[in-house]
């Protein structure tokens, strides 16, 4: 059972979005990717607590999350996180992510309106570029009844 | 003592609004609404503005895990050294009625447990309700 979803969705773990997929996909594992929320143990308890019931959920900085990710994992992962810098840095360590997909970016003083769910800056919309030029489909999809609409046609 | 009522959309704001159309008004009551597309990071800024400087909050969140609590939650263990912070979740009028009526001669601590329990005893149904 590999990585089943590698997802950019800021509000994490909580609320009916990530149920949904959870069920969608029969995801049973959560890891999220986040060097900052994972220094940070009051805030980490917090998620692992808000996460939808029966799911595993670690938080894990990038390094962690790679040598965990070596071995393909046995149960069906979900992959969360805040920041789209995280999944290229787990790309460019050769993590095994085919695709990756852009939920939920909310609006920000530096970030355009990309689509209803997903506001990117420069930087953002650059990160995405790269990972789309090293091979990944990166796609924008809030639920899985959505379709899927390529990045690069969307910027 | 403060009470904040925050959470989705307009709800912070029109639960106080009907709260104080039953009740009264009473002083230091306030709400926050997170709107659907807000920066998270601004409405931190918000949250961290309206209790920086009281010593005691409690704090009635819509829904547990929703946006607006994590932030509270958060910010709750940020000022943990200067503000007592309480938070409360599943706002709803029969809790913030009772709270509104009991803030100036309860602590923090037993209107915490009072909310809970009035928001709780709030929901029942008309048949085991006249069975009693």
């Amino acid at each position: 059972m590999p990585i089943v979803l590698a997802r950019i969705d800021e509000r994490l773990v909580h609320g009916q979005i990530i149920t949904s997929w959870v069920k969608h996909l029969l995801i049973n594992r959560i890891i999220i990717v986040d060097d900052k929320i994972a220094r940070d143990e009051f805030m980490s308890q917090v998620l692992v607590l808000a996460a939808p019931n029966g799911i595993h959920v670690e938080i894990i900085s990038v390094n962690d999350a790679v040598t965990t990710l070596k071995q393909t994992p046995k149960e069906n992962v979900l992959i969360l996180f805040k920041n789209i810098e995280y999944a290229l840095a787990l790309v460019k360590a050769g993590v095994d992510i085919k695709d990756v997909n852009i939920g939920n970016m909310s609006s920000a003083p530096k970030r355009r309106t990309i689509s209803r769910n997903v506001y990117m800056s420069n930087e953002e919309i650059a990160i995405a570029k790269e990972l789309a030029d090293s091979g990944v489909n990166v796609y924008l999809q809030m639920l899985h009844t959505d379709a899927k609409l390529d990045i690069l046609k969307s910027i | 003592m403060k009470i904040l009522v925050i959470g989705h959309g307009e709800l912070p704001k029109v639960l106080c609004e009907t709260a104080e159309m039953i009740y009264g008004s009473v002083k230091d009551i306030h709400y926050l609404c997170f709107e659907s597309h807000q920066n998270i990071e601004e409405y931190m800024a918000d949250l961290k503005t309206m209790i920086a400087n009281s010593h005691e909050v409690l704090v009635l969140a819509d829904i547990l895990g929703g946006s607006p609590f994590m932030q509270m939650a958060r910010l709750s263990n940020e000022l943990k050294e200067q503000v007592q912070i309480e938070i409360v979740t599943g706002v709803n009028l029969g809790m913030l009625i009772e709270v509104l009526s009991q803030k100036e001669i309860k602590t923090l601590t037993e209107l915490r447990e009072l909310a809970k329990q009035t928001g709780c005893q709030s929901i029942t149904d008309l048949k085991t309700w006249m069975k009693r």
